[in-house]
């Protein structure tokens, strides 16, 4: 077969610049560190890679979301923490306060460092994120939530979520009035003597000398004096009511209610004083499905520095104690949900965490370059360029017209 | 003896013209097109004497061009093919490197846009979050705008290209047919073929055929037609028709191709060289990726538009457009911009509540799971009465209760097993007037008695830290919200869109890629047959110029022994 000249020529010169092509591109390859260098090189890996890490930069946000969601998480533990140390203080001091050996001195004192605690309190319900914005206001986060001891809650009860995974939301902060409002309850007592039109005045009062009762009366209870039969009639507002008779009753003699009915409350009563026929009295429990903390504390204080915290006196801020202890599970039931919530957080950093750092493999894995297989590449490709340039130099040297 | 001379000098002239023509090879080695000449040699008629035929001597009978027409048709057919990939794998790959470059990125500015709304979304208040949003946002329109330039700088491009191949064509059309006509001329009507006029001719067409694909027919007079698309003659014997650029009917900004004097628009037949790798990649690439972002940004614009509009902005009033809707035409890549300019509007929050009942003693929840409407409910945006809804549960079922128009709906609830129920509101039986557009989710147990109430947010104590809104709106980013394939249901999500807009650039290069690569190899395999047949080896022409040297010389020896032979009978005489 014959072969023209100069295609010899330009085979030859077009192998050398295919392989100069080849060569610089994997120079280039080895330079970027990088196996795809256009989409175009590997079409479906590109749009792999492109889809991965729009999969990488979400779970690098969602991981970006957890720490600020424990960040403020965390916050709100320290404050929840310390209102507890708080309660716990106030609650030594009433018990404390509640001792009859004091004076009225003492407890004024002791209600000067419970009125200076809860402005503590107060201060903590009123706690401002390093954005200044109050945590414990649900959405309405430029709200105080509670200007004043006295003041109701302002904010409201949104709840924020922040993403931490794939659908998975959690909740960053909680409304004060689900942490510093509690249940509270007080025990009332009710004369029902009306003032006779003529005549004296009853004389006689009810006394609750000892209480063992938990949590609020179920039904409001009458004691009634019939001063004919000598008979005290005890009865509850229960539908069917339950009824129980004291005969004879002598005033000052001290009755267990519960002993009578298991149904009645746990109290221990006397009606003092002379008794009238018909006196009755009423002791019911007041339920104040939430109030502030705050209140609770304060009307406890001021009682306290008046000297009418007695088993006697009405309304009975004995009952302080288990006020107290409500307010205090309300709060060790929300640190107990924050500490679920960051518990959540860490277990999805770890998913999220796990799945990046697979993804990061299999990015690096379709993108980036097998520098060994690369080099060797390298090597034989110069050296096919090689070779091919000093062949070509050789056999353009060949020709009949040299012998001529 | 005088035959001996005569007989001497026809070798000697018919030498001279070999070694003419072996001179003429050499000399062209390197002139593109040429094709190797050879001059044949023939007896001359013997002549009749005393009995016998004696030979007279030698002639050149013709000098032939070593030329096969079934591999020159090849060559062009090839080189058509080659060009018209080339060329579309040339602007391809200008796109695939545009998408690939990470500062043009569009999926990297959504990815980013989308993180600066969870920032939003994590600190509602903060006007430096809300502020990076739009920058982003921003960042992310200007990125469809600029490859949206882009595109249409390469339709420019495009145009441009179409320009200056649909001159060259005209200018060698009309080459071929003065050519055509000088052929006929000088062969005499094809009796002498004039060699170099030929290789002329069929240079040009070669190189036509990068431009254009082309079928020819050769005529007996040695002329040469020349036709394109299905059919369209370019030329035929001495006249020629010119191509032209005429607007698209469609889009007056692109540039198709006008056939003759009347410019029939002949775009859709014309395949095949330069002018085919141009019409290809504007059609199958630059406007199909094109029509993919235009697609992807309207849906961008719609989708998170119509989330937005839910929500409420720092003032207090309903989402605005997030992005500009023109009142004229659709949102496309081109004009596809940021509406807002105050961080304070971007609508984060939603602009209804679900208020609890304090007195509440279950672990009943409600939660509004999304607001379907702009308006969810009568009275909003806010005219009030505070309470615009409200649930209450008595043991099995929740009546709702619209508290403005006063009718109502129910629906049932067990808590021990639909806790996590999802309601859509609109979709319950009311008692009149129009249900609330909204959908909550139920879960807990609720006690009897328990409450709720779902109002629209106060305008005037605006809840500023509420991220309802931004959290959906962070959502879209994963959300299937778009329907390319126009199945009906959304089956897409924006990165998804992308997705498919790069690997279908990616794919096309890499196919072009692939394609030119094989048509490059088959042209050159066809170029090394017909170089087989027409090129010049220079060995074989050294071997030819010694050949011919020698025969010369021989003849030349004729010469001298017929001297030799009458200067003998000279001096016999």
């Amino acid at each position: 077969m014959r072969i023209s000249t100069s295609h010899i020529f330009n085979q030859n010169l077009t192998s050398m610049l295919n392989q100069q092509a080849e060569l610089s591109r994997t120079q280039q390859q080895l330079s970027t560190g990088k196996r795809i260098l256009n989409p175009s090189d590997d079409p479906a890996g590109s749009v792999e890679i492109l889809n991965l890490q729009r999969e990488f930069n979400l779970m690098e946000q969602n991981l970006a979301n957890a720490d600020k969601a424990e960040n403020k998480l965390v916050i709100e533990e320290g404050v929840l923490e310390s209102s507890t140390n708080i309660l716990q203080r106030v609650r030594e001091l009433a018990i404390q306060g509640l001792n009859d050996t004091n004076s009225l001195s003492e407890r004024s004192a002791i209600a000067q460092e419970m009125n200076q605690l809860n402005e503590q309190l107060l201060g903590l319900a009123n706690t401002r994120d390093s954005s200044g914005n109050y945590i414990f206001s649900g959405f309405k986060n430029d709200v105080q939530p509670y200007a004043s001891i006295s003041a109701a809650y302002d904010g409201d009860s949104g709840q924020r979520n922040m993403q931490v995974g794939v659908g998975v939301l959690v909740e960053t902060n909680d409304p004060g009035n689900e942490v510093f409002e509690a249940q509270h309850i007080q025990t009332r007592v009710a004369d029902n003597n009306a003032p006779p039109a003529v005549g004296p005045v009853s004389s006689s009062q009810i006394n609750i000398t000892a209480t063992a009762q938990q949590g609020p009366i179920d039904f409001p209870i009458t004691l009634t004096y019939d001063s004919v039969a000598g008979e005290l009639t005890i009865t509850d507002a229960a539908v069917p009511a339950n009824t129980a008779t004291v005969n004879p009753y002598i005033a000052g003699q001290s009755i267990e209610l519960n002993q009578l009915d298991v149904d009645f409350p746990d109290l221990t009563v006397q009606l003092d004083g002379t008794l009238a026929d018909g006196d009755s009295y009423t002791i019911d429990t007041q339920v104040t499905p939430a109030q502030t903390l705050f209140r609770t504390i304060n009307d406890f204080a001021t009682a306290l520095s008046t000297n009418s915290v007695g088993s006697n006196d009405s309304p009975n801020n004995g009952e302080f104690l288990t006020n107290i202890s409500t307010a205090m599970e309300t709060i060790v039931g929300a640190r107990a949900e924050l500490g679920a919530r960051m518990n959540g957080i860490d277990q999805q950093r770890q998913v999220n965490e796990g799945i990046s750092f697979n993804m990061e493999k299999t990015i690096s894995s379709i993108q980036d370059l097998d520098y060994a297989e690369a080099i060797s590449r390298l090597t034989q490709q110069s050296t096919g360029l090689q070779a091919a340039q000093q062949s070509f130099a050789r056999v353009q040297n060949l020709s009949l017209f040299n012998f001529l | 003896m005088t035959d001996l001379l005569n007989l001497g000098t026809t070798a000697l002239s018919a030498t001279q013209t070999a070694l003419s023509t072996t001179s003429h090879n050499i000399s062209n080695i390197n002139t593109e097109g040429y094709s190797r000449q050879r001059a044949e040699f023939a007896t001359h008629p013997a002549n009749f004497e005393g009995g016998f035929y004696v030979g007279s001597g030698v002639n050149i009978s013709t000098v032939e061009r070593m030329f096969d027409n079934f591999l020159a048709v090849q060559v062009r057919v090839y080189t058509s093919q080659e060009a018209q990939l080339d060329t579309f794998n040339q602007f391809a790959r200008q796109l695939d490197d545009l998408l690939s470059t990470p500062e043009l990125s569009v999926s990297k500015g959504m990815e980013d846009f989308f993180n600066a709304v969870h920032e939003v979304a994590n600190d509602p208040t903060s006007i430096p979050a809300r502020q990076v949003m739009l920058s982003q946002a921003e960042i992310f329109t200007s990125r469809l705008n600029t490859l949206d330039q882009q595109l249409e700088s390469f339709k420019d491009q495009v145009n441009s290209g179409l320009d200056v191949i649909v001159k060259d064509i005209n200018v060698m059309s009309k080459s071929i047919s003065n050519l055509n006509q000088a052929i006929i001329d000088a062969s005499g009507g094809g009796a002498v073929p004039p060699n170099d006029l030929l290789d002329q001719r069929d240079q040009i067409l070669n190189e036509l055929s990068a431009l254009v694909s082309v079928d020819t027919t050769v005529q007996d007079d040695g002329s040469i037609n020349v036709f394109i698309g299905n059919g369209q003659a370019l030329v035929v014997g001495n006249t020629q028709l010119d191509l032209s650029l005429i607007p698209n009917p469609t889009d007056p900004l692109q540039q198709d191709i006008g056939y003759g004097a009347s410019q029939i628009n002949v775009t859709k037949q014309i395949t095949g060289g330069q002018i085919g790798g141009l019409l290809s990649v504007r059609s199958d690439v630059i406007l199909s990726a094109q029509t993919e972002l235009d697609n992807m940004a309207a849906g961008v614009a719609s989708v998170f538009n119509e989330q937005h509009q839910k929500g409420i902005t720092l003032s207090g009033s309903l989402g605005g457009e997030f992005f500009t809707v023109p009142t004229i035409g659709t949102v496309d890549a081109g004009n596809i911009r940021v509406a807002l300019t105050d961080a304070r509007d971007i609508a984060v929050g939603l602009p209804v509540s679900i208020q609890n009942n304090v007195a509440n003693a279950g672990t009943g929840q409600i939660e509004i799971k999304s607001v379907d409407g702009t308006t969810p409910f009568s009275g909003v945006p806010p005219t009030y009465p505070s309470t615009n809804l409200s649930f209450s549960f008595d043991g099995t079922n929740y009546t709702i209760t619209d508290n403005l128009t006063t009718e109502t709906a129910s629906f049932a609830y067990d808590p021990s097993s639909q806790s996590g129920l999802t309601v859509d509101l609109a979709s319950l039986v009311w008692s009149g007037g129009t249900p609330p557009d909204l959908t909550v989710t139920i879960s807990g147990v609720p006690q009897v008695t328990d409450t709720f109430a779902l109002q629209s947010v106060d305008l005037t104590g605006i809840a500023v830290g509420d991220n309802r809104n931004a959290l959906a709106m962070a959502d879209i980013q994963t959300s299937k919200t778009l329907d390319p394939n126009g199945t009906g249901s959304n089956t897409h999500s924006f990165g998804d869109v992308l997705g498919v807009l790069v690997a279908n650039v990616a794919t096309r290069t890499h196919q072009s890629e692939a394609g030119q690569k094989t048509q490059q190899g088959l042209l050159d395999q066809t170029k090394l047959r017909y170089e087989t047949v027409s090129g010049v080896n220079l060995d074989e022409e050294a071997a030819n110029l010694i050949k011919f040297q020698q025969a010369y010389q021989a003849a030349a020896q004729i010469i001298k022994t017929a001297n030799t032979i009458f200067d003998t009978l000279l001096r016999v005489v």
